[in-house]
């Protein structure tokens, strides 16, 4: 099969050895060697003739005949031969040759791309299966460092060049949301709107009335130990309509435990930002299995989002609030869609706004119920002691407070328990804990 | 430091989701071990002795606190919690699974770092003087132009399956060559003419290996704007021509000295001016833009006398000592260069753990503008520290057991994996280069001894630079057994030398005694303010081998 800038092409021209005839009216590829031999009655020929060279065959030696050559078709012997890519380069560049060059042999899709940067305009592909294969290799790289051969693309700045017809994100949106420096103190909030599938947002009536339960809720739950509340809430005052967001994080395992005694299939959502550590997920794995939970599910970006919004998956460098947007709010509320209440493991002790966390409170028209709230770190180590816990991996390195992987740090002896998390960024929050009214302050003037 | 924009953050993104396919490709048997193998080596991944190894690139060995704390990160999340800083400035993780590699690489696409071309018949990390823009003796900030190139070979379509492995070197200082840059496929001093312009000498064709040279120079001085079309011209020339039929004879420095260095300059010369006025030239402002990268952090205005250093200079002699071994003069007053070294007596020359990778982007934030340097001498740098600071900075490393005060003595070893890791080794390097260094681990006698370069390589293909040590140690196997031939002579600075074979090789337990005899001759000629190379260059070789070899000589 004939592949021209990446698409299935038909192939006109056959390859002929030195001693078969040539097909009457048929173009027809012929070795150098032959070229030299029959030149004359080659040109006079009632169809066109393309040349092949070995790979020891220089492209110096076609350069005179250059104009009465149709294809000029160079081999690859082995994969490793790169004297082929100069040979292109040396027929377009040197040579001003403007016909079809075509590699053949044995060429790995992986070449492809550099192939069509020196100049190579066709590959002959053994086997029709792997078009697909090669049509992407044509695609995986949209920037370039380097001038070459290559007439459709242009370096924009001296080195660098974009594929000039085949830009993979909007040049507009890239340079509005990223400036070339990131610099945090500096960073102007960039406002973006909400995804067009974003649910509604909640009534008046739904926010009174979810604020006038809390305030019922304290009195008859609030002075409950952890276990109790929970139990409450999970089976009788919401049952089915209620589920844990859980970070699996250093303290995560508690809540876990304390709801699988309880009903081990209560929906527990992790949000999974795709910049989660790893160890975190394998963490997530060991304790479903230990605790046999059966609920667990993961909330994720939305693709289209993060197609326009972080193409190179860098926003958390430029953007946090906005990274943390679309990675964690915007996923959270769809995943709670269809719940009326939420439960999370927020501390008091963990600091700063959480210092006077409620035990029970409303948010935008939901119940979330903090059952952790007045626990210390002494109260959480002993249960993880007394209930044989696993802990989180990365906690005796360090990690205290575990995020996204690119804005948590460790934390030294003596910090805020989160005091790793987004550093130097004053951020503290993800947002997901925010109304919209506070996340406006969360940005840059906090 | 240079920073990604978003332009190199997609280059490397896009790397990491295609290798991401290629792995997975090979894990369905969709590609052959042979047509993965170069796939994988220009993403840095070799299949070693053991397990898989990457080798993850540091463009002219800087690195940011934040880079080195990731690379710590990988260590332990990937590894056995070390990393091992290479003589090409690069660090290699010497367990990694496969499967895990592309995650590995996708960690490291977040400090703007990769494995690309670390690997592979291409174009290799280029590496450049440690103390670049900082050291007392440059003339022109060469990371610029490292930079520079560093951009222009990374996935070069023409140049990424060239006859052999391609490496380049830049240094910028005026009389000293801290970058062995003529031992290099391409080496480049940048320079300054007369009139003030910034121009390359640059030279092609040298090398280790089997078939040690020096770099002769093809070129005195290629003006700025000039520096890609010619490496372009080199580049293609040597494609052309290298030779593809035996792997030995596949370098540049064989097709050079096949040709001879008029002809093949001659050539170079021809495709330079077919090319010269092209897309390649560099624009003056594209070269400010990166020079912008490489601005001078902001130092505070200070003398350049510390008196709270002289003092504490005088009052702690452990610290004295350190300080003049591993502290460098800086050009900005009240600012000096340290010098960490990865060679304590009786450890592995270059590795470094998780925890003193974190500990040193700690130590740089606090007192270094955030910024690391790696040698290829395998050591770290913190390129600027207050004179006022040294005394704190010397007690964290003490700490981290990186102070050790050997830098260019006979224990600053530089050694190659060997055949503890390596498929490629004879022999091994590390516990050869541990037993020296705790026969030598007295500082005292080292000082005594005074500059002193000891490399090892554990075969031929000279990773641990043995052809250039004053001293160089080659491990052989004889018959299942380890021999380590000697070499004397060698050096990597302006004034290069390759090393010649002092005589028959020693067993592993005769060689430490081997180079006592060759330091105590050395102590015996040497006059006063001569180091060890100056001595050899006078004497020669043959006191030496008759301390090495009496019996022979006794025969003879």
């Amino acid at each position: 099969m004939l592949i021209k800038q990446g698409a299935l092409a038909e192939d006109r021209w056959v390859h002929r050895s030195d001693d078969e005839a040539l097909p009457d009216g048929t173009p027809a590829i012929v070795s150098l060697d032959r070229w030299k031999r029959d030149r004359a009655t080659l040109v006079a020929r009632n169809a066109p003739v393309g040349v092949r060279l070995k790979s020891d065959q220089q492209p110096m030696e076609i350069a005179a005949d250059l104009d009465r050559v149709g294809v000029v078709a160079l081999e690859f012997p082995v994969f490793k031969d790169g004297r082929v890519f100069s040979y292109a380069r040396i027929l377009r560049d040197r040579y001003g040759y403007k016909g079809e060059l075509r590699a053949f042999g044995h060429i790995l899709r992986d070449q492809y791309l550099f192939l069509d940067r020196c100049g190579v305009d066709a590959i002959e592909v053994r086997g029709e299966k792997a078009l697909d294969e090669w049509q992407a290799a044509m695609n995986e790289f949209s920037v370039f460092y380097q001038p070459a051969s290559d007439a459709r693309r242009r370096p924009a700045v001296a080195l660098r060049g974009t594929a000039a017809d085949d830009v993979a994100v909007p040049a507009a949106e890239v340079t509005a949301l990223s400036p070339s420096r990131p610099d945090f103190d500096d960073l102007a909030p960039v406002m973006v709107p909400p995804p067009a599938d974003a649910p509604p947002a909640p009534s008046a009536e739904r926010i009174a009335a979810a604020e006038a339960r809390v305030r019922n809720f304290s009195g008859t739950y609030g002075h409950l130990s952890a276990q109790k509340l929970l139990a409450a809430m999970i089976e009788t005052e919401f049952k089915g309509r209620i589920a844990l967001v859980s970070s699996f994080g250093s303290e995560a395992a508690v809540l876990l435990h304390m709801i699988a005694e309880i009903d081990r299939s209560t929906p527990i959502i992790l949000l999974d930002t795709q910049k989660l550590f790893g160890e975190t997920l394998r963490y997530r794995d060991v304790l479903v299995e230990r605790l046999g939970l059966t609920g667990v599910r993961a909330a994720r970006p939305d693709a289209e989002r993060l197609r326009k919004l972080d193409p190179d998956g860098m926003l958390f460098s430029r953007q946090p609030d906005l990274c943390c947007q679309i990675r964690k709010v915007e996923p959270l509320h769809r995943a709670l869609d269809g719940f009326d209440a939420w439960i999370t493991g927020r501390k008091r002790y963990q600091g700063r706004r959480r210092a006077v966390l409620p035990v029970i409170e409303a948010s935008e028209g939901r119940i979330k119920v903090n059952p952790l709230a007045s626990w210390t770190k002494e109260l959480l180590d002993e249960y993880f002691v007394e209930h044989d816990l696993p802990h989180h991996p990365l906690e005796e390195d360090g990690f205290l407070s575990i995020g996204c992987m690119p804005c948590t740090d460790r934390v030294a002896p003596g910090e805020d328990v989160r005091a790793g998390r987004w550093r130097g960024k004053g951020k503290t929050e993800c947002g997901i804990h925010e109304s919209p009214a506070q996340q406006s302050l969360t940005s840059s003037a906090l | 430091m240079y920073r990604y924009d978003e332009f190199d953050h997609a280059l490397v993104r896009e790397r990491v989701e295609q290798f991401r396919g290629q792995v997975a490709r090979r894990m369905t048997g969709a590609l052959t071990a042979d047509e993965f193998r170069p796939l994988r080596l220009m993403n840095g991944l070799y299949a070693q002795l053991h397990a898989y190894m990457l080798r993850v690139a540091i463009p002219y060995g800087t690195l940011s606190s934040r880079q080195l704390r990731m690379l710590g990160h990988i260590a332990r999340k990937w590894d056995r919690g070390y990393g091992h800083f290479t003589t090409r400035q690069n660090i290699q993780y010497n367990w990694p699974r496969l499967v895990d590699t592309p995650d590995i690489l996708s960690d490291l696409a977040s400090v703007e770092m990769h494995a690309i071309q670390t690997s592979g018949n291409c174009i290799r990390n280029v590496t450049a003087d440690q103390y670049a823009g900082v050291a007392a003796d440059e003339i022109v900030d060469t990371r610029v132009y490292a930079e520079i190139i560093r951009q222009w070979s990374t996935f070069h379509p023409e140049f990424s399956f060239l006859p052999r492995k391609f490496k380049i070197a830049v240094s910028g200082a005026a009389s000293d060559d801290r970058a062995a840059v003529r031992f290099h496929d391409i080496g480049i001093f940048v320079r300054r003419n007369e009139a003030g312009d910034i121009g390359f000498e640059v030279m092609a064709g040298g090398g280790m290996g089997r078939t040690p040279a020096i770099a002769p120079t093809l070129h005195k001085f290629v003006p700025e704007p000039d520096l890609l079309s010619y490496l372009e011209a080199i580049l293609r020339v040597y494609n052309l021509l290298g030779r593809r039929d035996n792997l030995f004879k596949a370098r540049i420095k064989i097709l050079v000295m096949a040709t001879g260095v008029e002809a093949f300059t001659a050539l170079v010369e021809e495709e330079w001016q077919r090319i010269r006025e092209s897309a390649l030239k560099l624009p003056e402002d594209e070269i400010a833009r990166i020079r912008g990268y490489f601005a001078p952090p902001p130092y505070e205005a200070l003398a350049g006398v510390s008196r709270e250093l002289d003092a504490q200079l005088l009052q702690d002699a452990a610290f004295s000592e350190w300080h003049s071994a591993n502290v460098t003069a800086h050009k900005q007053p009240g600012y000096a260069i340290v010098n960490a070294s990865l060679k304590p007596a009786g450890g592995v020359p270059g590795d470094m753990t998780a925890d003193q990778m974190d500990a040193v982007a700690e130590l740089a934030e606090r007192y270094s503008f955030g910024e690391i340097r790696v040698t290829h001498e395998q050591n770290l740098v913190l390129a600027h520290v207050r004179k006022s600071d040294l005394y704190a900075v010397w007690r964290n490393l003490v700490e981290l057991g990186l102070a050790t005060a050997n830098l260019n003595l006979i224990s600053d070893i530089i050694a190659c994996p060997g055949l503890d890791y390596c498929s490629l080794a004879t022999a091994r390097s590390i516990p050869v280069a541990q037993r020296i260094s705790l026969a030598f681990a007295d500082l005292k006698r080292q000082r005594d001894i005074g500059e002193l370069r000891l490399n090892i390589s554990g075969c031929i293909n000279a990773c641990g630079h043995h052809h250039a040590g004053n001293i160089g140690l080659l491990g052989v196997d004889k018959h299942g057994e380890e021999f380590y031939q000697l070499t004397l002579g060698g050096h990597d600075g302006a004034d290069a030398s390759i090393g010649v074979i002092a005589g028959p090789a020693f067993g592993s337990d005769e060689i430490v005694g081997a180079i006592e005899r060759v330091t105590d001759t050395y102590l015996a000629l040497r006059t006063p303010g001569e180091r060890f190379i100056d001595t050899y260059r006078r004497v020669g070789l043959k006191p030496f081998k008759e301390r090495l070899y009496p019996a022979q000589q006794a025969a003879e």
